[in-house]
């Protein structure tokens, strides 16, 4: 089954999403004083249309789930601007917020953490649909249907959660986080906990989902063949920044940032022998609280000149909405 | 191929399994979680056992050191060789001696083989005042070269940090520094990477293949990623709920898969290198779950997922046999192997 | 194909699964039923006390005082000429009640105030200050200063049992309550948009019951032994009230005389205590998937 490719936003209607310079800092404190906070999420902005997946890429410890759950204020942003269908959420109250989860919902990591283990499979799918006021007749049909939808079997109805496999786990989250016909849907890493043959199985049903009800998906994982199989653009996270986004093929296919190629020359790869061409990164994550001065990247990366400590690069636009934030991409 | 045929190996297997069963008893039942496995490893060899979870693989590295609890896990019957010396009829104090000094194992969480409460240089000093006899000087002398071979940057003064004060990556070289303290002939990586970031991954595995190049470590590496053992490994087991399904050279594997399973598995995993032009691939789904390992097999275990399968598959169990005879160590347990090897099977 | 070792094994698991539910369920909570059975016969005992006893527990018959067992006093007379197995019996409804209202008081504040602790930051730091306040203060001297300041009853004495837990229960709930707060169904449901109130009383409250109720077991019965105490002391139920703590105080000056005064109640006491504590270890095994079924 073939999707509509996306390859260029159409400039004239405007995004369903669209983030700007979104933050998220940690205060940290030891006993004698206030050391500087953790920056999580340290200005990022993007934009998705309806019908688009975008993929946020990196490893762990880059804010890209921190990212991700501050969309559905999860997480409350520290400063920044979310604009869903030209409103600014990241200002309202939680109150006028409320409306909004309609639209938005998420699909977590975990499919067995993330449902509470003492509630009945349908009445796990049917929370969303009783918090907005839906009557249980109505509901419970709608609930059905879901579990159809999904391709659980209506049997599962009366299960617990501990009665399911783990990707019949996370059909029943898909299920739940369809129950109010959301626009968006947010999967924070939604198959890396489940084995390939069942990864597959959720792949191609989020993908059917989206075809058949126009949804948008913010992808968020750390394989990163998933994302490519998913994704109409990527993002690509190193410490809280987006360091190179543009659409999946260019990305994958011209990389442009040094820590993309890193990261992709890193995954093994059946068939090709090109372990000659790996770049191997040097060290580790530095800390997020203490972040390298200039391009948080320079400290790892083999093109470092000084410099790359002294300017902080922009993401720049280098043609075809590819952005890269090097000083020599 | 220039792999030797196995009848004129020169080589004796190092650690040689044959026809293993474990099963865990319960009162709900057994579970056959291995079931009739066998494989050999060579001197300086890396081999792979990939498959899902539930599949055995982990299981079959425990059992190798007799780490798996008495009840509920029981061996009911193969054996397991280490340069001849039958293991599960070895005693506890026999399995103490072997244990992080002539077989060692690596697992996915560094803190269940590190201590918290201990240095890293006391602990790797440690096994090797325990194994060596070394003097305690000379022992601390060791652990800080250990460090250096894994890494590990200033390793005189790392000796002197607790775990909690490593990064992961650098933990997972702890414990390999551990682990490799005594030269052992054989190390066993239970998924030593599926933790780790792919730049951490892809540096650990570096490791793992110059440490075998320069210490001539025999590896058996667990993982569920098939992209790992591509790059990594000399030959691969498939695992497939306590069975094994498919046995052969790497290459061989991944460029004629025979197995059904196998073969669902490559077909399920998206790829990188799909260029961006060429339209979208929907991903092959292995439809259904693992079957449950309560039952006794009748047939074989993965007919009610194959879209090969014929009626004899559900009745009889196949025999693992070489898949042609131009390729006597390729194996694969399924009737229709030949079929796939010659490209017959959709 | 099975090896002969398996198929032995399969064939004895399939006896097993043959055999009725209740006699599967026995062997695999042997602990668990030996305790309710023991309790079920005492609560059954106190709940029938009035047609089985043979006396009025507080008859009191000076001619037949101190008497050996005997047909008419199966477990002989105290001081007073009180048949011992008479108050014995109506001593057990005294020790039962008090278990359990002590478990039930000190489970519901604890909830109450241990989940509130677990929420909100301030009102934590107030608590939590209070609750080492009260932790501070010695059990006896507490009930001692509460029955001298209040007129002694079951109720009063029920009170000032159960103050002394109730910080351990507000300590247990809030520590569940911090790690079920950060589980991602508690932030699956805000996604889902449920209002703050109904994430507790969905999500919270009933993953949080289980070791609750393993802990209000072991409450159950250390507050049998602490009402014994208290009563032994004088400092209990009112003297009147035949529980097993006053009648093992009255024991105390004739116990050369008569020993089964103390004794009988004793037993009784050390009964009920057993049989709550085996149904706490049962449940808690029962409920603790952590713990290994072995065959």
């Amino acid at each position: 089954m073939n999707r509509p490719a996306i390859t260029a936003l159409p400039t004239t209607t405007p995004p369903l999403l669209d983030v700007r310079n979104l933050v998220k800092h940690y205060p940290t404190r030891t006993f004698w004083r206030d050391s500087p906070p953790v920056k999580a999420v340290d200005g990022v902005s993007f934009s998705l249309a309806e019908g688009e997946t975008l993929g946020l890429v990196g490893e762990s410890g880059c804010g890209k789930s921190t990212a991700a759950k501050t969309l559905l204020r999860l997480i409350e942003p520290t400063s920044g601007e979310i604009f869903f269908a030209g409103t600014d959420i990241a200002k309202l109250s939680p109150h006028s917020f409320r409306p909004y989860r309609r639209e938005m919902q998420i699909v977590f990591q975990d499919p067995y953490a993330s449902l509470n283990p003492r509630m009945r499979a349908r009445d796990i799918v049917a929370e969303p649909l009783r918090n907005f006021g839906w009557d249980n007749r109505h509901g419970g049909e709608r609930v059905a249907d879901l579990f159809h939808r999904v391709g659980l079997n209506p049997d599962a109805l009366r299960k617990y959660p501990h009665e399911f496999s783990g990707g019949q786990r996370q059909r029943l989250g898909i299920a739940r986080a369809l129950a109010l016909n959301p626009k968006l849907i947010v999967c924070d890493e939604p198959v890396s906990a489940l084995d390939v043959s069942i990864q597959a199985q959720v792949i191609n049903l989020l993908e059917d989902l989206q075809a058949d009800l126009g949804l948008s998906y913010i992808f968020v994982a750390h394989d990163l063949a998933v994302v490519r199989h998913i994704s109409h653009r990527v993002a690509v996270m190193y410490l809280g920044r987006i360091v190179e986004i543009g659409t999946a093929g260019a990305i994958y296919g011209d990389p442009k940032h040094p820590y993309t190629r890193a990261l992709l020359s890193a995954v093994p790869k059946i068939g090709t022998n090109r372990r000659s061409e790996r770049i191997l990164l040097k060290g580790d994550l530095p800390s997020p609280a203490n972040p390298p001065s200039g391009c948080t990247f320079r400290t790892r990366c083999q093109q470092a000149r000084p410099e790359c400590a002294e300017r902080s690069p922009q993401l720049t636009d280098n043609g075809a909405q590819h952005l890269v934030s090097c000083h020599f991409a | 191929m220039t792999t030797p045929h196995p009848d004129q190996s020169p080589v004796a297997p190092i650690l040689a399994v044959e026809d293993l069963c474990i099963a865990f008893v319960s009162r709900d039942g057994i579970v056959r979680a291995v079931d009739g496995v066998s494989w050999q490893l060579r001197p300086a060899e890396m081999l792979g056992i990939v498959g899902e979870s539930g599949c055995g693989k982990s299981v079959t590295a425990m059992s190798v050191l007799k780490l798996l609890p008495g009840p509920p896990a029981m061996y009911s019957s193969g054996s397991i060789r280490f340069r001849g010396e039958e293991l599960l009829t070895a005693s506890e104090a026999r399995m103490r001696q072997l244990r992080g000094n002539a077989i060692s194992m690596i697992f996915q969480d560094p803190m269940t083989s590190l201590n918290p409460v201990l240095t890293i240089g006391e602990q790797i000093a440690e096994v090797l005042i325990l194994h060596q006899n070394l003097s305690k000087r000379a022992a601390w002398n060791r652990a800080g070269e250990m460090l250096d071979l894994v890494g590990i940057p200033d390793p005189r003064q790392r000796l002197r940090d607790y775990p909690h004060q490593f990064s992961g990556g650098m933990r997972q070289r702890a414990m390999i520094s551990l682990a490799l303290a005594c030269n052992p002939a054989v190390l066993i990586a239970d998924e030593p990477t599926t933790a780790l970031d792919v730049t951490i991954q892809a540096q650990i595995m570096e490791l793992l293949a110059r440490l075998r190049r320069e210490m001539g470590t025999a590896i058996v590496l667990i993982t569920h990623d098939l992209g790992v053992v591509a790059e990594c490994c000399d030959r691969v087991v498939v695992m497939y709920a306590g069975n094994k399904v498919e046995e052969a050279d790497v290459s061989a594997l991944f460029s004629r898969p025979c197995h059904p399973y196998t073969r669902g598995l490559l077909a399920a995993m998206p790829g990188l290198d799909v260029a961006a032009d060429a339209g979208h691939r929907r991903l092959a789904e292995i439809p259904g779950m693992l079957p449950s390992l309560k039952q006794a097999a009748v047939g074989c275990r993965f007919a009610p997922r194959c879209a090969a399968a014929q009626e004899r598959c559900h009745g009889t169990i196949p025999e693992l046999a070489p898949v042609a005879r131009e390729a006597p160590d390729h194996l694969a347990a399924c009737f229709r192997a030949g079929e796939a090897y010659r490209g017959e099977l959709a | 194909m099975d090896t002969p070792m398996i198929s032995r094994l399969e064939q004895r698991i399939e006896r097993l699964r043959q055999q009725p539910r209740a006699i599967r369920f026995a062997a695999r909570n042997p602990v668990l039923v030996a305790g309710s059975l023991l309790l079920l016969g005492i609560l059954l005992l106190a709940l029938f006390a009035p047609w089985i006893a043979s006396h009025d527990p507080t008859e009191m018959n000076v001619i037949e005082r101190l008497k050996p067992p005997s047909a008419e006093f199966l477990l002989g007379t105290d001081a007073l000429g009180r048949d011992i197995f008479s108050r014995t019996l109506y001593g057990a409804r005294v020790s039962l009640l008090v278990g359990v209202s002590v478990a039930l008081l000190s489970a519901l504040i604890g909830i109450f105030v241990g989940t509130v602790a677990g929420f909100n930051r301030l009102a934590d730091k107030l608590i939590m200050r209070v609750m080492d306040g009260m932790m501070a203060i010695p059990g006896i001297l507490l009930a001692v200063a509460l029955m001298t300041l209040i007129h002694a009853s079951i109720s009063t004495v029920v009170i000032a049992i159960a103050l002394p837990e109730i910080p351990r229960v507000v300590r247990l709930v809030r520590s569940l309550v911090l790690t079920i707060r950060e589980q991602p169904y508690i932030q699956a449901a805000q996604a889902m948009g449920t209002r703050f109130p109904l994430v507790l009383i969905r999500h919270v409250i009933p993953n949080l019951l289980t070791p609750l109720i393993v802990q209000a077991s072991f409450i159950w019965a250390s507050a049998m032994i602490f009402e014994a105490y208290l009563s032994f002391l004088g400092a209990g139920t009112p003297p009147e009230v035949p529980s097993w703590g006053n009648m093992m105080a009255e024991g105390r000056s004739v116990v050369q005389l008569a020993f089964g005064i103390i004794l009988y109640p004793g037993i009784f006491l050390g009964l009920t205590v057993l049989a709550v504590n085996l149904v706490g270890d049962g449940l808690r095994d029962l409920l603790d998937p952590r713990i290994a079924r072995k065959l």
